[in-house]
């Protein structure tokens, strides 16, 4: 079985540095989504571990082995393609077998393999049909096959679901967890929807222009974003972020406008007069009960509700600032509010370097 | 009303000019090698009367057409696997691998459409008296002379060039990962997919072979290892065989296309389309 392990990796194309100094592990059994805006480059660095791209640098292992120089057929690993890839001329059970066909393994453990995945994605009766005789879905399904019947250490997957509607990609969503569940077999998953990210993974890794950005589990990425960019990146609706200055003699944090005054947590003495950007998930934030008793007067200028949460969009002296909660809001578009904060919950950010600064009072 | 009836004359006069000047050669071919009248050498008939097989025995069995047909139909068949073979391979090479003077080796191929068979006539033949130096012969006077020049042709390797083009990437990456070696991506991958333009160029190649003449006239000088076109020649300036005979043995050799191109059609229009659509 295997661990990836990524180290120092680089890759350019001609004069283009696509990949720049990647250092991952992935532990064996685990299941890590590799996440970025498009272009930077997931799916290159998808495609150096699976052995389709050479890397100009580093060096690439899997299961403890140097695959760094292995064509991909022989780094027992499996792919799926976010086109799927199916071979147009073969019926769904040659494009399932055709890895164990070429390997030249028995007729029998073909068709029993074939027919374990086949059950397993409910398959069974699409087995002798062509890949453009099925719908997308089906389609995607196969493409899935076709890597669980060769029994890989590792799966590799670029953005399986993203030629799927919402629905269906939830559900298959929910099945590729489950079958990571049973077999733990090690992934490596490429996706640009951090809500893919977050619900699946169970480590992230965020790159941006071909590095590392910030490798932790979901939470800890929501939690305790490294910088600016990992803050923004995670999270739906997106963390609201205001300039501020630090203040010290008072004790507070002085927003943008000049006179709006949040109390500075506690962890950040020695900043005084530092230029900073606060961040506040929407959830952290509230409409206070009556007007004026908050720490911010805002205008609602749209609510924006999906049953089960809603999202107040307001307009404030700051810029525009997201409200969210569980519980149906009542206010209406252009009414005067004011906004309180969970103040423990604020993430302060060096505006310079964009990078979060780690109060001295937290441990992790 | 009277506008529209004479430009009506007009188009008929006008389509029957066009079906008299194309089919009229073919039609008075058919009947003169069905036709039991007798006729001078140049002569043709139009009408068909007293029909007969006889022309036919004649000039196969008489004539020894039989013969021709048989070298060419060994010429054409190895002519034809060795091309598409050759063609199929080539193209995989210019289509999918990036290779140090790939360029230069796409103009060479091109450059070869552009000189026309008679100017490499006279190198060709010398190159073929030239003997090999371990057999100690010449192709010259044999069915390879008739086969090898024929084995490369520039059409054939850059249709079947566009059409490797046109399957998608991903397609050969995926074999690679299931474990196909380049042998395995280009037999289970690559020709699958290329299907209809294969039936193109086995066509479009079958006929170009069959119809070769100057190549066959230079490449033998033995009468017995003649094909078709080039026996066809040396009949029609002998003034003993009547149109009717030769009428006869040109329907003979005009049969071959017609089957395979009959044989692959479904094929055929599919390739001629699908390149029109992928510009
Ligand atoms: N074969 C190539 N030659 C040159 N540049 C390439 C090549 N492949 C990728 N690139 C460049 O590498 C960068 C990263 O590409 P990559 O496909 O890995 O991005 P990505 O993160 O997967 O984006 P997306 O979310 O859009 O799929 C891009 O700027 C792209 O232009
Ligand atoms: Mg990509």
């Amino acid at each position: 079985m295997g661990a990836v392990s990524l180290q120092g990796v680089s890759k350019s194309f001609g004069a283009v540095d696509v990949i720049k100094d990647v250092s991952i592990d992935i532990n064996e059994g685990e299941f890590c989504v590799l996440i970025g805006p498009s272009g930077s480059g997931k799916s290159t660095l998808l495609r150096m571990i699976a052995g389709l791209e050479t890397a100009t640098d580093g060096s690439i292992h899997i299961g403890g082995r140097d695959v760094t120089e292995l064509p991909p057929k022989d780094r027992d690993i499996a792919m799926v393609f976010q086109s799927y890839a199916l071979y147009p001329q073969m019926t769904v059970r040659e494009n399932m077998s055709f890895a164990l066909r070429l390997a030249g393994r028995p007729k029998e453990e073909i068709q029993k393999k074939t027919d374990e995945a086949a059950q397993m994605l409910g398959l069974e009766k699409l087995l002798d049909r062509l890949p453009k005789e099925l719908s997308g879905g089906q389609r995607q399904r196969v493409a899935m096959g076709r890597a669980i019947v060769r029994n890989p250490s590792v799966f590799l997957f670029d953005e399986p679901l993203s030629n799927l509607d919402a629905k269906l990609r939830s559900q298959v969503r929910g099945e590729i967890r489950d079958l990571h569940h049973r077999w733990r077999t090690t992934s490596v998953y490429v996706t640009h929807d951090q809500v893919e990210a977050m619900t699946m993974g169970e480590k992230i890794v965020v790159l941006r222009d071909g590095r590392v950005e910030q490798a932790g589990t979901p939470l800890s990425l929501y939690d305790y974003p490294d910088s600016v960019f990992v803050a923004t990146f995670i999270g739906s609706p997106a963390i609201n972020m205001f300039e501020a200055k630090i203040d010290e003699t008072s004790g507070t944090l002085i927003l943008a406008d000049g006179s709006t005054r949040i109390p500075l947590p506690s962890g950040y003495a020695g900043h005084d007069g530092k230029n900073v950007l606060l961040g506040i998930r929407p959830e952290y934030l509230e409409v206070a009960p009556t007007a004026h008793i908050g720490f911010l007067n805002a205008r609602v200028h749209a609510v924006e509700t999906t049953g089960s949460d809603t999202v107040v969009i307001c307009d404030s002296a700051v810029g525009q600032i997201l409200v969210s909660s569980k519980s149906r809001s009542t206010h209406s578009n252009g009414e005067q509010i004011s906004l309180s904060l969970a103040s423990e919950k604020i993430l302060l950010f060096d505006k310079a370097t964009e990078r979060r600064m780690v109060p001295t009072t937290q441990t992790t | 009303m009277t506008s529209s009836f004479s430009s009506r004359v007009a188009k008929i006069i006008l389509y029957a000019v066009i079906v008299v000047t194309f089919v009229g050669p073919f039609w008075a071919t058919l009947v003169t090698a069905f036709s039991g009248v007798s006729l001078k050498p140049g002569q043709l008939t139009l009408i068909p009367q007293s029909p007969t097989l006889e022309n036919f025995r004649i000039a196969i069995f008489q004539m020894k057409v039989w013969q021709y047909l048989l070298n060419s139909t060994i010429v054409v068949i190895f002519g034809t696997i060795l091309q598409v073979s050759v063609s199929a391979l080539a193209a995989y090479a210019l289509a999918r691998k990036k290779f140090r003077g790939a360029a230069v080796v796409s103009l060479f191929i091109l450059c070869t459409l552009m000189l026309p068979e008679e100017v490499i006539a006279i190198p060709l033949y010398l190159v073929m008296q030239k003997e090999i130096p371990i057999l100690g012969m010449s192709i010259y006077n044999t069915y390879l002379a008739m086969i090898l020049p024929v084995v490369g042709w520039a059409f054939s390797i850059f249709m079947l060039t566009e059409f490797m083009r046109a399957v998608p990437m991903e397609l050969e990456e995926a074999a690679r990962i299931d474990g196909a070696n380049e042998w395995q991506v280009f037999v289970n991958v690559i020709l699958p997919l290329v299907r209809p333009a294969l039936g193109t160029v086995t066509i479009f190649g079958f006929i170009m072979i069959w119809d070769q003449y100057l190549l066959p006239l230079i490449a033998v000088n033995d009468k017995d290892l003649m094909t078709l076109p080039v026996a066809l020649g040396s009949l029609r300036v002998d003034d003993t065989i009547t149109p009717n005979i030769l009428t006869a043995a040109t329907l003979v050799a005009m049969a071959p296309s017609v089957i395979v191109y009959l044989a692959l059609q479904r094929q055929f229009n599919r390739g001629i389309m699908a390149g029109a659509v992928k510009g």
